[in-house]
């Protein structure tokens, strides 16, 4: 079991390696050799479930260490891997979902020139990602916590002669950095309090701890930021939209499926602490609330397509993070795997009519496409669908599982649940005008076209962002689209993540399957919320009742406003300007990070470097000496001139008389 | 292994090649420093790390001061000579693809500088690494002065050397005040370490002193505010130069610090922690404050390195094992990393039409992929990403002044957070977005190729197995820090 884990690790970061090596040669089989890789890395993932399965429940926690990585003065760093339900869980989600991807990434990067180094990239970030969920120890989880920073960064700058693209993947780079320094905080108030690194033998004293100890709170406070940062939470979620300047299903696996479930990972995992410090897990559910909400509302008015899925994750990851500190971890590791599969879903065919608009990402250039892209219509029908929580669509269960669960922790938790059910409406509101404005409406020209069989091509190609015409010297991104109708590894990608989307969700009907909940059990043994948040309750079907009520009047909304009557979004939006103002720029959060952190850091810089340095270091402390520097230097000058040869040989003089006399003396 | 040999091997090929024809010159002392590296890796691979001094050689050099010729290897010194000697073997390698006028006599200096270096990271006699400290300055001052860039590059090394020497001046009050003080009580005046920990001086002279040591090493580190010298001075230097000037020498003052401060003045060094966690951290915020505003290239990395130096002073002065562990392994690191980084700027600005500027580079990483990963997998090591060996230093040392002073380490975590922005932002400028018009984007050559690999392979290496210098470290760095670690319970 072990050694099948092991696998699941090696194989993404063999891929990496073979193709940055032959990154000269490969051409296309680059593609197909990191599919290769990410399907074996499943396999060997279905293997180590398996196994793990044949394990008596008490049992299903092993930890595997290959050898120590800085194992000194009482810091036990070693590489060392956990297997159990949740990282399995996760593991098999992971690879799954990111063999698709890159399935998909194989037709759909197929003409862009950089293609050996998306797929090298690609691999790389999965592996990442697997040495993140499968890491035993809190430094092996930094880690893989960092490296999935940098691969976030390197995709997201994918395209680097966008200077939009580069300053985004510099964003994630650095708000995902400040989360990798509060995790690595935190990990040391756990270090002092607990004095080891490795999970098992902190979740064995976990118990042992006071409630709301002082230092705990702290570090569970700053492994939240970490937390936060990757999941893309409140306040430091601002990368998450700039990350659409990466290719398409890099936002599907990255931005969606995997990278930001980090965080509802880390929390998960970090139950037993959470469960001792309610302080700062309150935090994160409190967190997790408002993200959903405010994200779903900037989602409402978003014209990019990528954006309105992006802030759509932002906001979903909010439910996650929400379930999985209030106790609702089953729920919280349910809402993460369906929407891995229907948001990985809406990328990829959000992908496909990226395509067939030449690249053209603004919605408002967009319009009946239903008919000319079928496939493409029904598979983002049925992710939307799953979005907007639709019975039997897998989202419906999982999120209103969260919610039931936060409800049945009573109290001030109503009011996330309150919250919760009305981003849910705004959710469905938002999926449903992507839909309608994207699929419904007259044909725009693009569509027409390729009504008439052609796919339309752009003459001049330009960033989706700013316009700027595109450096086509070197040839990326790829001058060819392609959409799903006509490349059958998008279409098989797509049609698996459909399937799955619609079916996931019986996984876990209250009472009837409950499978997710019997499986990850041995993970939660222990937990006080675990068992007395069941679904069991008659809640969750009255819960589920509420949110398919509130879906489908959502949708009703939806489609009021933006096909039965078009024009009415105009109305509104002149009716609540102030609102859409807000909305539309996202809450100004960039804006306040910008005036309050980056111009200040900026500014001290400018002062360091144009004032400070020049008249303190440069004038007041070498002023005493610059009398002796200028006279040195005439002298040196005199010197300089034809006497070097002599110093050099005085020098040596000097050295030989000290050896001689060394010689002599020994 | 008589470490002799490898302490002179250098100074005396470079001797030979001083008067060898000038064909043959450059590839001699290529050669001595490449065997120097080999006699390192031995010695590493030979080490027994249950720890002590090893290799000992000891012969009384001048009796009647006490003066020992004495040098010994322990966890301390052992990577440093590793890292010495790969500094300076890079260096001669990539001076060999360059023309340089007066080639023996450049390559007597460089093989004199690596000898010098050696030589003060294995004395274990104060006397002795004096001698070796001073004796660095003299090969890098004609180095710079003769062969150096710019017009202003005698004034430049004036300056480093006005202020350097005035350190060593202080420092050498400070070592001769150390053995005649410490002498008396019926035993000899020596300066043999050993002797010296032995004889503690009285806390209040302790004091003066450790302020004299501490000045020297700080100017020659350069931390801040005594880095005046360091921007006129990187910018003089041949770039091969730099790269080994910039990755050892600050190491020495590090070492100092560990190898005498700490163990000899541990009364002083308890009572001027605080001040020295202040000056360590205005140098991490300073540094990276001036990093990410600095447009030239070689300062970007001179002013990260003022910062890098500033952790390992907080490192050192947490006073306790993991923070001096941290210090030990990052003084390694911080070496391998910044070698390849700046020999990489010397790349980029020959691409550059010969700017150095970050605003005249850009947009080579299409047609330079190699380059671009080399450049891209130093720079994620030094902004210490979890995964490099950086990282394991820089997590050692913040943990240990987290463990002593937890609010210094607070304050530190903001220069790792700035450390991504410097790094990123000339990796960005340098490789992506468009290119400037004057730029030639091609990919690295062959030659440059051969002295980058290995050296971005040896990062990698430590960032897969940190064990490797931490377990070698661990025995001695625990002893050396013990007195003071005492004087502070």
């Amino acid at each position: 079991m072990t050694t099948a884990a092991w696998i699941v690790l090696a194989l993404p970061l063999a891929g990496t390696l073979i193709i940055s090596l032959g990154y000269r040669f490969l051409g296309r089989a680059a593609g197909w050799i990191g599919t290769l890789a990410i399907a074996g890395s499943f396999a060997a993932a279905v293997v180590t479930f398996l196994k793990l399965q044949d394990q008596a429940q008490e049992h299903r926690q092993v930890a595997a260490t290959l050898y120590d990585y800085a194992n000194t003065v009482g810091v036990d760093a070693k590489i060392t891997i956990l297997i159990d339900p949740l990282s399995v869980l996760m593991i098999l989600v992971v690879t799954g979902v990111s063999t698709l991807i890159h399935l998909y990434s194989v037709t759909y990067m197929a003409s862009d020139r950089g293609v050996a180094r998306y797929f090298a990239y690609l691999n790389f970030f999965v592996f990442s990602m697997l040495l993140l969920v499968l890491a035993g120890n809190f430094f092996l989880l930094i880690v893989g916590w960092a490296f999935v920073g940098s691969a976030s960064y390197l995709l997201i700058s994918f395209w680097f002669r966008r200077q939009t693209a580069t300053r985004a993947g510099m964003k994630a780079f650095i708000i995902n950095h400040v989360g990798d320094i509060g995790l690595t905080l935190g990990v040391f108030f756990l270090f002092k309090h607990f004095g080891t690194l490795d999970y098992l033998g902190v979740f064995e004293q976990a118990h042992t701890v006071s409630t709301n100890n002082g230092d705990l709170v702290a570090g569970m406070i700053l492994l939240l930021v970490g937390a936060f940062a990757k999941s893309a939470q409140m306040p430091l979620h601002t990368w998450l939209a700039d990350a659409m300047e990466g290719p398409t299903p890099v936002s599907s696996l990255i931005h969606a499926a995997t990278m930001v479930t980090a965080g509802v990972y880390l929390i998960a995992r970090m139950w037993p602490l959470f469960e001792v410090t309610p302080a700062a897990a309150n935090v994160g559910a409190i967190v997790g609330c408002c993200t959903l909400v405010v994200a779903a509302t900037i989602a409402l008015t978003q014209t990019d397509i990528k954006r309105v899925i992006a802030y759509s994750t932002m906001s979903q990851i909010g439910y996650m993070v929400m379930g999985v500190s209030s106790g609702a971890y089953a729920a919280g590791m349910f809402h993460f795997m369906t929407h891995a599969f229907f948001k990985a879903l809406l990328f990829m065919g959000a992908g496909s009519v990226i395509g067939a608009m030449a690249g053209v990402q603004d919605m408002n250039k967009m319009g009946g496409f239903r008919k000319v892209l079928p496939f493409t219509f029904v598979t983002m029908l049925i992710g939307s669908l799953a979005l907007a929580g639709i019975p039997p669509f897998s989202g419906f269960f999982s999120k209103d599982e969260i919610l039931a669960d936060v409800a049945q922790r009573g109290g001030w938790h109503w009011a996330l649940v309150v919250a919760g059910y009305f981003a849910a409406f705004l959710t469905a509101i938002y999926a449903f005008r992507l839909m309608f404005r994207v699929f419904g409406g007259k044909k725009v020209p693009e569509a027409e076209e390729l009504a008439h069989g052609h796919l339309a091509h752009a003459e001049v190609h330009t960033n989706p962002t700013d316009g700027e015409v595109e450096d086509t010297d070197i040839g990326f991104p790829g001058p060819e689209h392609y959409i799903a109708e006509r490349a059958l590894p998008m279409k098989v990608a797509m049609g698996v993540l459909a399937l799955l989307a619609t079916i996931a969700g019986f996984l876990q009907i209250p009472t009837v399957t409950d499978e997710i909940h019997k499986f990850l059990e041995p993970t939660f043994h222990g937990s006080k919320y675990y068992d007395s948040l069941g679904p069991s309750d008659s809640f969750s079907f009255i819960g589920m009742a509420v949110g398919a009520a509130i879906g489908l009047a959502g949708i009703f909304i939806a489609w009021q406003i933006w096909s039965k009557r078009p024009g009415t979004s105009t109305v509104i939006l002149n009716r609540f300007k102030p609102a859409y103002t807000l909305l539309f720029n996202k809450w100004y959060f960039d804006e306040v990070i910008d005036y309050a952190v980056v111009r200040p850091t900026a500014w001290v810089g400018r002062f360091a470097q144009q004032t400070f340095e020049r008249l303190f270091i440069n004038d007041a402390l070498v002023g005493g000496t610059s009398l002796i520097v200028r006279a040195g230097s005439a002298a040196v000058r005199a010197a300089q001139s034809g006497l070097l040869r002599s110093y050099a040989a005085m020098l040596l003089l000097g050295l030989g008389g000290v050896a001689l006399y060394f010689l002599l003396q020994s | 292994m008589n470490l002799s040999i490898l302490l002179w091997l250098p100074a005396a090929v470079g001797l030979v090649a001083a008067f060898a024809p000038r064909q043959i010159a450059p590839k001699l002392v290529a050669l001595a420093t490449l065997v120097t590296l080999g006699l390192a890796i031995y010695l590493i691979a030979d080490y027994d790390p249950s720890g002590g001094m090893q290799h000992v050689t000891d012969t009384m050099w001048i009796s009647q001061l006490g003066i020992h010729y004495k040098l010994g290897v322990d966890g301390l010194n052992l990577f440093l000579i590793g890292l010495t000697t790969l500094g300076f073997a890079a260096a001669a390698v990539a001076a060999n693809f360059r023309q340089w006028d007066k080639p023996g006599l450049f390559y007597l200096h460089l093989a004199l500088g690596e000898t010098a270096v050696l030589g003060a990271f294995m004395a274990q006699d104060l006397a002795l690494f004096v001698v070796f400290f001073d004796l660095m300055l003299i090969p890098f001052y004609f180095l710079a002065g003769q062969w150096g860039v710019g017009d202003d590059r005698i004034k430049a090394v004036t300056k480093m050397v006005v202020y350097t020497f005035v350190g060593s001046l202080l420092m050498l009050g400070a070592a001769i005040a150390t053995g005649v003080l410490s002498a008396g009580d019926g035993h000899a005046i020596s300066f043999a370490l050993s002797d010296l920990r032995a004889h503690k001086l009285g806390t209040s002279t302790q004091e003066w002193i450790f302020l004299l040591f501490a000045l020297a090493f700080l100017v020659k580190m350069p931390a801040f505010p005594f880095h005046g010298w360091m921007p006129d001075g990187y910018k003089a230097m041949p770039i091969e130069v730099l790269a080994v000037f910039s990755a050892v020498l600050s190491k020495v003052a590090a070492y100092g610090f560990l190898r005498i401060v700490l163990p000899v003045f541990p009364d002083a060094t308890a009572h001027f922690q605080d001040l020295m966690l202040i000056l360590a951290l205005a140098s991490i915020l300073y540094g990276s404050v001036m990093a990410f505003t600095s447009t030239n290239a070689r300062l970007v990395l001179g002013y990260s390195s003022i910062a890098q130096l500033g952790f390992i002073t907080l490192g050192i002065f947490a006073l306790n094992d993991r923070g001096a562990q941290g210090a030990v392994l990052q003084m390694v690191n911080h070496g391998l990393v910044v070698i390849p980084l700046i020999l990489i700027v010397g790349i980029l600005a020959r691409r550059a039409g010969g700017s150095e500027d970050l605003r005249d580079m850009g947009g080579i990483a299409f047609r330079a992929p190699v380059l671009a990963t080399l450049f891209l997998i130093s720079a994620f090591a030094t902004l210490a990403m979890p995964g490099s060996s950086n990282f394991v230093g820089e997590f050692f040392i913040l943990l240990g002044v987290f463990e002593s002073k937890q609010a210094f380490a607070y304050i530190a975590f903001a220069g790792v957070a700035l450390a991504a922005v410097y790094a990123l932002r000339l990796f960005i400028r340098a490789m992506h977005n468009r290119p400037s018009p004057q730029v030639e984007s091609k990919e690295l050559s062959f030659r440059d190729g051969l002295v980058l690999v290995p050296l971005v392979a040896v990062i990698l290496f430590f960032a897969v197995y940190p064990q490797l210098a931490l377990h070698r470290a661990e025995k001695s760095v625990t002893a050396t820090i013990q007195p003071a670690v005492e004087v502070t319970k």
